[in-house]
């Protein structure tokens, strides 16, 4: 009992807390404390990060970084803690668009730091990093991946069911075509991830979008286009209900998670065609290792008739990036870090080890031996417009407004049109 | 009559059977083998939990945690149940009721309160913290259960120190706690239980790699994408192990406690 | 017996300074922070009745109200079925305290887990239904996990009832333990069938102990469900398994319109707060804490 009353005084000394802002040591070093969410992926990231840390400190040798895993799933609560509290890390890591926008009082901006490497980075990206999406207004956030999605099919699988393996379906009727032939070969025409939030459709329904408005996609964010009313993407949603009857998607698709269990299963040669990511994971590095780098091709998109676009790659500008606190107090040191991750060595290191796809221009991407992405990126970009949603929606209502209509058809067709016009309409009502 | 008891014993033991096998399947091979037994077993998913995922360093935080919020637990269970159950003063009855009343709300409802509490008292990102809120969210079901025991006491006991001249203070460290002990282990057991799996106040208040718990830890480990089911077997496994030892251990003692304040009417 | 009072206040001090600073507080500062808009950074504004008028016109919360009415459908099950295992048990069965300690396993897990745990077993290719595919019950593999209604009543019948069976079958062998052997023989001597000495005999020994497990369920179903079905389903499929708890969970912490959230917690708290007072009432009539 003794012991045990003196163990407590002791145990709350021991534990009196930790604070996290960055310190400046006696003899004028930094210590730049970075907060992300990827860092807790120890296969993929954090061994990456290790590594370009310590590089960045090999060649900043004032500066010492202190970099902690945050978990994903609350993530964002303990920014605004830190907001909140007015002190924490330096350099803070954010998903480009919506996520980021909110904190923009809080994120200093860049534009000086970066006016020597600017034209490595796609003004593109430098827009959709600026405050509120305003290429007119200062830079908030250095772009560390870009993101994307499409359709990845197997080669072997292709030719196993008799259809051309070096051609992808160029329009509707093809595409349908191909699904029937490997249907009837036996082979899953489309691996599927719709347990929980069903990723699949989402994606999908991401690349028919990019047909759909083209670069007029922003629009969907300003109230000048709409989901309602427009009969092409009344007909994607049509279609997606066709795949469905006529059981061309994955019929395991259901008792499957997207991440990773679909992936999985499709880098095992499960089925024919995935609806897969460009950056991070269930990517065009993930599948080439596992199916052989010529043994995966690549379409960004279906086409159909009532769709005025074709062919559109739809992307995110900025998938993540780091940010530096306006509480720093060392935002030349802070900004040191940032750049060692977006530009020269660190970032080659960042895109060859955790196959994410950098936005930095002079990566050398031949030099990583997957020509597929080499291919997937000679199109440029039409805005995904996903990132135009509000938080809520745009990373859980949509998916859930998929599950009611596609996978337990609990919703019609018309009611589908109309939630997601919702969530257009939420945009305009949140300014 | 054994046929539907047997059944539901299986139907207990296959989830934790389940998640076993799981656990030394490779991710390769749980593509095509998802249920049944491993071709090839490996523990490849636990060297990633344990070695990669820095899970020993939470596990330790755990043990360190847990025993420290224990002593505050106890401290508070114990004298609070003692008044309450044995006692006498004015407004007993209803601040009582008010305990009881505060067990009911959920984490969801305290949370982002909590949250800002902390902050202002400096108590985030330390032990200190996280142990008071525990003791705060579990402490009104511990003195609820030390209450009633301590109700059964003979008044003679209470009655006979009182006679000796015994502050209440003494009468507590040398009669009272002896005699709750049996009770006193089951609190002990059911505290640790809801501390060791404890998840939405931990998430909030350690925030520090240095800081967080095995049960944090397996959330961290979860990540963006999710997990493989085979490491998620493995984290799961990692994570119960300690309650599940606790149980083997302690069966008598816990199936025991669980029913105080039924026996009555 | 003044002095016994102050020590006794001191006594409790701890636990009720606790309980101010970090339960009361918290739950009365929400309801607080329901008349507000704010997005977990900056200012507060004031809205008055606005956050209300908006959740009463909100699909997304009736949809919750319904949800978590169905779970609370699953209580009565929850009560009876424990009750009846343990009259059984208490017969004597050889090695009964060992199936008692295996069917607390699942409580020993921990929601969290078992959550996990449930959500690979009940998938449609899971090995629930692998097993029954197995034992020829083919039309009974079902797709748990993706057909709302199911999904809602998996939940209904995993958490409210199979989850707290093992707890339960503790909790009312212990108190059927208490029963005065002589009114089993005086209705033996009646000549009195096994159902009827159920229903007369040890059923109204333990009318105290049923009641206290009643409201113990409600507690858990409308106010600790979280943490499972947050890993079990995240909500879903689509909305199927959205509760209110859920729901203040999805507006605090996924789209942190805080306010709202608070609103939200307010429904909550109105409903745990008339729980307790049954609670409350429960404990006045049979305390000898008295």
């Amino acid at each position: 009992m003794c012991v045990l009353l003196l163990l407590l005084p002791s145990m709350m000394l021991w534990s009196a807390g930790t604070k996290e802002s960055g310190a400046q040591k006696a003899d004028g070093a930094a210590v730049i404390t970075v907060w992300d969410f990827k860092y807790g992926d120890v296969q993929g990231v954090q061994p990456a990060m290790k590594k370009i840390d310590d590089l960045i400190m090999s060649q900043n040798p004032g500066i010492t970084i202190k970099h902690v895993g945050q978990p994903n799933d609350n993530y964002y609560q303990l920014v605004r803690a830190a907001v909140q509290a007015g002190e924490g890390p330096d350099v803070v890591m954010f998903h480009g668009g919506v996520q980021a926008y909110e904190f923009d009082d809080y994120t200093i901006a860049m534009d000086s730091y970066i006016a020597d490497w600017r034209s490595e980075i796609s003004e593109f990206s430098w827009a959709y990093c600026s405050e509120s999406g305003d290429a007119t207004k200062p830079v908030h956030m250095v772009p560390l991946t870009t993101q994307g999605f499409g359709i990845y099919y197997n080669k072997a699988l292709f030719k196993q069911a008799g259809l051309d393996p070096e051609k992808a379906p160029a329009d509707l009727d093809e595409f349908m075509a191909a699904c029937e032939k490997l249907k009837k070969a036996g082979i899953v025409p489309i691996v599927a991830g719709l347990q929980g939030s069903p990723y699949t459709l989402d994606f999908l329904f991401r690349c028919f979008v990019a047909n759909i408005y083209g670069d007029e996609v922003k629009n969907l964010g300003t109230g000048k286009q709409n989901f309602a009313g427009n009969a092409a993407f009344k007909r994607s949603a049509e279609i997606v209900k066709e795949l469905f009857s006529k059981g061309y998607m994955d019929p395991a698709g259901t008792s499957t998670p997207y991440f990773m269990d679909a992936a999985n299963n499709f880098a095992a040669g499960k089925g024919a065609m995935f609806i897969g990511l460009l950056s991070d994971v269930c990517h065009w590095k993930v599948f080439g290792d596992a199916l052989g780098t010529d043994g995966v091709g690549y379409f960004p998109t279906i086409n159909f008739p009532q769709a005025k676009y074709k062919d559109q790659q739809v992307g995110q500008p900025a998938g993540i990036g780091y940010s530096v606190m306006t509480w720093s107090k060392n935002p030349e040191a802070a900004m040191k870090v940032v750049e060692g991750y977006a530009r020269g060595e660190g970032n080659a290191i960042w895109m060859g080890m955790t196959g994410a796809l950098s936005p930095n221009k002079n990566v050398d991407i031949k030099s990583l031996g997957y020509p597929l992405v080499a291919e997937i990126l000679e199109r440029p970009f039409v805005l995904d417009f996903n990132t135009l949603l509000l938080n809520e929606d745009a990373n859980g209502n949509f998916d859930r407004y998929c599950a009611q209509a596609f996978v337990s058809n609990e919703i019609s067709i018309d009611k589908f049109v109309e939630v997601s016009q919702g969530m257009l309409d939420n945009v305009q009502n949140a300014r | 009559m054994y046929g539907v008891l047997g059944i539901f014993a299986l139907m207990a033991l296959y989830p934790l059977f389940f998640v076993l096998i799981t656990s030394l399947k490779s991710p390769a091979e749980y593509v095509s083998n998802k249920l049944l037994m491993p071709q090839s077993p490996t523990f490849g998913n636990f060297y990633h939990v344990w070695v990669k995922g820095n899970m020993l360093r939470y596990f330790v935080n755990s043990c360190i945690l847990i025993p420290s919020g224990l002593v505050v637990y106890l401290f508070v269970c114990i004298t609070a149940g003692f008044a309450f159950g044995r006692l006498r003063f004015p407004h007993r009855f209803p601040l009582f009721l008010a305990v009881l009343f505060l067990m009911i709300f959920p984490q969801m409802l305290l949370s982002i309160q909590i949250f800002q509490i902390c902050r202002k008292l400096h108590l985030v990102n330390s032990y200190l913290g996280l142990i008071l809120v525990w003791v705060a969210y579990f402490g009104p079901f511990g003195t609820y259960i030390m209450t009633t025991y301590y109700a059964t006491v003979p008044m003679e006991i209470v009655e006979s120190a009182r006679l000796d001249g015994t502050g209440v203070y003494r009468m507590l460290y040398y009669i009272m706690v002896p005699i709750a002990k049996p009770m006193i282990i089951i609190i002990v057991v059911i505290g640790t239980q809801s501390m060791w799996n404890e998840l939405p106040f931990s998430l909030l208040l350690l925030q520090t790699e240095q800081l967080r718990t095995i049960t944090q830890g397996l959330g961290m480990l979860q990540g963006q994408y999710g997990l493989d089911d085979t490491t998620l077997s493995a984290s799961i496994l990692s994570a119960s192990l300690v309650p599940l030892l606790l149980f083997v251990f302690f069966q008598r003692q816990i199936t025991m406690g669980s029913y105080s304040g039924a026996v009555k009417g | 017996m003044k002095s016994e009072a102050r020590e006794s206040y001191l006594l409790i001090a701890p636990l009720m300074l606790l309980l101010l600073v970090f339960i009361l507080y918290p739950v009365l500062a929400n309801v607080y922070l329901s008349f507000f808009k704010w997005k977990g950074l900056g200012k507060a504004t004031f809205i008055g009745f606005a956050n209300y008028r908006t959740m009463f016109k909100d699909e997304t919360f009736w949809v919750s109200i319904k949800n978590t009415m169905v779970l609370l459908l699953y209580i009565p099950l929850g009560v009876m079925l424990p009750i009846l295992i343990s009259a059984l048990l208490r017969e004597g069965l050889k090695g009964w305290s060992i199936f008692r300690a295996i069917i607390y396993i699942p409580n020993i897990l921990g929601y969290v887990i078992m959550g996990m745990i449930s959500s690979i077993m009940f998938r449609k290719l899971g090995p629930l239904n692998n097993v029954l595919v197995g034992v020829g019950l083919k039309s009974l593999a079902l797709d748990w996990l993706s057909i709302p209604k199911l999904t809602l009543n998996t939940l209904g019948l995993v958490y409210g009832v199979w989850l707290r069976l093992g707890f339960g079958c503790i909790f009312f062998l212990a108190a059927m333990s208490s029963i005065d052997e002589s009114l089993y023989d005086a209705a033996k001597i009646d000549g009195a069938l096994w159902w009827r000495t159920f229903w007369n005999v040890t059923v109204p020994s333990i009318r105290f102990s049923i009641e206290f497990w009643v409201v113990l369920s409600f507690i858990e179903i409308l106010a600790r469900a979280f943490p499972f079905i947050y890993t079990f389903s995240r909500g879903g499929p689509g909305f199927a398994t959205f509760t209110l708890e859920y729901g203040i969970y999805n507006e605090g912490f996924v789209a942190f319109n805080m306010g709202y959230a608070s609103t939200w917690a307010s429904v909550l708290f109105v409903v745990c707060a008339v729980i307790a007072c049954f609670q409350v009432a429960l404990m006045r009539k049979n305390s000898d804490v008295q």
